[in-house]
């Protein structure tokens, strides 16, 4: 199996094509297995590479939370990339892997050529803040007490996965048996250390503001927690791009695979060709 | 000429396609015109039925900004489909029309099998209404002593616009040169008559929080504003779905008319089907990660 070292942490990749890369980095209740129409299919003009987090076998779990921020799983992309030998690649990521992507572009800007950032946004909302928190570590607890696949059960259902459960019940289930195998320890060892303690969208502001690597903000309509960030990323950042799914919730590229290749792929095509430009300023 | 008489005002129209009806509402700038992307594409299944507001020549221009306003532009929208016969359309306007789609399928939501509504809200946002209010009335007078030209040379470059002419500098001049040789009057009488006096979108929050009929919010994402307006009616009706358009500002289906069509034919599929359904109430639990245990 192959690993790439990331300061002594080992994290599993899987590659497929060659040409310019791109790393796609995966949400909480996912692991690289989410990327596969991705795989499939920018594989047939991009070096494509995904990996697993830490925390998410067969990558290391770290046995304590300290060895788990927001940080850290940004450098995690940089090493990654660092061990592969890939100097600069568009980076994709979903939800947490979203967050991951964002701050990858805000700390090794060089790195990226460009950054689709899905459904980033979760424990952002200043008035939801306390009750964030609190839900975390109920669900961090859970992990530790009941073990992944009873841990779970409310929260694969939650408010931004039943569009998902209604649409594809096949992908669905797909989906929650994946989720059912992940490690419980790593799942509350990624709460506690990366969701509890990262920094909301809204406090990255001027960071955002100056940042310039072209960026592709996506969000389902119905992701409640994700909306309003996207919209304020889109707002600050002039870098940045705003698409709103309809009728979706918060894995847009697992939720609607077509729709969201489609997109990412002019996205994408738009930067090579170089005609890429930033929001004209007022 | 064909034309449909609606309370003794004659509405110019035109028609491509059979089948079931789609009826195109264009926006305060625009005029039928606007939707010649959409007329050809959806003409190979549809029937379509653009038509010019009043105000819009060859429309009649009423002389008393009386005869305009936001229920008379939803009424006109029923009433040209009584002229032609037609029971139940797809509704699918822009801007000004998108405001009147919205309050057809308020009014007559019997008639609508659907609403597509595109950059509908400005003016909506209330920390801007009064600037709003004063620029319409400012703007009125530029039109009734400058003309259309002198108009056009201040707003097509407004920042909601200035994306059409960065992307498409073809369909900018093609969309402006048609705007000039619309009637000043019925420009600023419409302002006066519509813009200035319809309730914003936030106000409307109950009534469209019972209105059934499926709906499509489109708007950019640097149309400010609308994107806010266009949350909002996603929020509060359940019957609602939300597209943002990327790098995109007032006009989506005329700055990008594939993605338009491409968004829009999937809409109107899902309903034609009868697979179209509301949201699903569990996502509306205000958790913020799953639902409560």
């Amino acid at each position: 199996m192959p690993f790439a070292d990331s300061r002594g942490v080992q994290l599993y990749y899987e590659e497929a094509g060659t040409g310019f890369p791109i790393v796609f980095v995966h949400e909480f209740s996912h692991d690289l297995r989410s990327w596969e129409p991705q795989l499939r299919y920018f594989s047939r003009r991009y070096r494509c590479i995904a990996f697993n987090a830490r925390g998410y076998p067969p990558s290391d779990v770290p046995a304590s939370p300290s060895q788990y921020s927001q940080v850290i799983a940004a450098d995690d992309i940089a090493n990654v990339m660092r061990d592969l030998g890939v100097r600069k690649a568009h980076i994709v990521g979903c939800s947490m892997g979203g967050y991951a992507t964002l701050h990858f572009g805000l700390r090794h800007a060089g790195m990226a050529r460009s950054l689709t950032v899905i459904g980033a946004g979760y424990g952002s909302d200043p008035d939801k803040r306390a009750q964030f928190l609190r839900d975390t570590e109920v669900m961090a607890r859970r992990f530790e007490r009941l073990g992944t696949p009873e841990a779970i059960t409310i929260y694969q259902i939650g408010p931004a996965r039943v569009q998902f459960q209604n649409k594809d019940p096949r992908g669905f289930r797909e989906f929650c048996e994946t989720f059912a195998g992940h490690s419980a320890l790593g799942s509350a060892n990624t709460l506690r250390g990366v969701q509890a303690r990262r920094p909301t969208i809204y406090s990255l502001k001027r960071g955002l503001a100056r940042m310039k690597v072209p960026t592709h903000i996506i969000s389902g309509d119905e992701d409640n927690n994700c909306l309003e960030p996207g919209i304020f990323i889109k707002r600050v950042c002039r870098s940045a791009r705003l698409t709103v799914v309809p009728a979706t919730g918060h894995a847009v590229n697992v939720e609607e695979p077509d729709y969201f290749n489609r997109l990412t792929d002019e996205f994408l095509s738009l930067v090579d060709s170089g005609r890429w430009r930033p929001r004209q300023p007022a | 000429m064909p034309y449909a008489v609606t309370n003794g005002v004659r509405l110019y129209y035109e028609e491509a396609g059979k089948g079931v009806p789609i009826v195109f509402v264009h926006e305060f700038s625009g005029d039928l015109r606007s939707w010649e992307a959409q007329m050809r594409h959806f003409s190979r299944r549809y029937r379509c039925i653009a038509f010019n507001a009043r105000g819009y020549p060859p429309s009649d221009v009423p002389a008393s900004a009386s005869k305009y306003s936001h229920v008379i532009a939803a009424d006109d929208i029923a009433n040209v489909m009584r002229r032609l016969g037609i029971g139940k359309a797809h509704v699918i306007g822009c801007s000004m029309g998108a405001y009147a789609t919205l309050q057809f399928g308020l009014r007559h939501p019997r008639r609508a099998l659907s609403l597509t509504a595109i950059g509908a809200g400005a003016g909506s946002d209330p920390g801007k209404r009064s600037q709003f209010l004063r620029d319409r009335a400012a703007m009125e007078r530029r039109y009734l002593e400058q003309g259309m030209k002198a108009v056009a040379r201040v707003v097509q470059h407004a920042p909601h616009r200035i994306q059409l002419a960065i992307k498409d500098p073809r369909g900018f001049r093609e969309f402006w040169g048609h705007f000039v040789e619309g009637s000043a009057l019925g420009h600023a009488l419409t302002l006066r008559g519509v813009q200035a006096r319809r309730p914003t979108l936030y106000s409307l929050g109950s009534r469209f929080a019972r209105m059934k009929v499926p709906t499509h919010m489109v708007v950019g994402d640097e149309d400010d504003g609308a994107l806010g307006p266009a949350v909002f009616v996603k929020r509060v009706c359940p019957a609602a779905r939300l597209t943002v358009v990327r790098a995109t500002g007032h006009l989506v289906s005329v700055e990008e008319p594939d993605f338009f069509n491409r968004i829009t034919e999937d809409f109107l599929n899902l309903v034609d089907s009868g697979r179209w359904r509301p949201r699903d109430p569990r996502s509306l639990n205000p958790s913020t990660m799953a639902r409560k245990a």
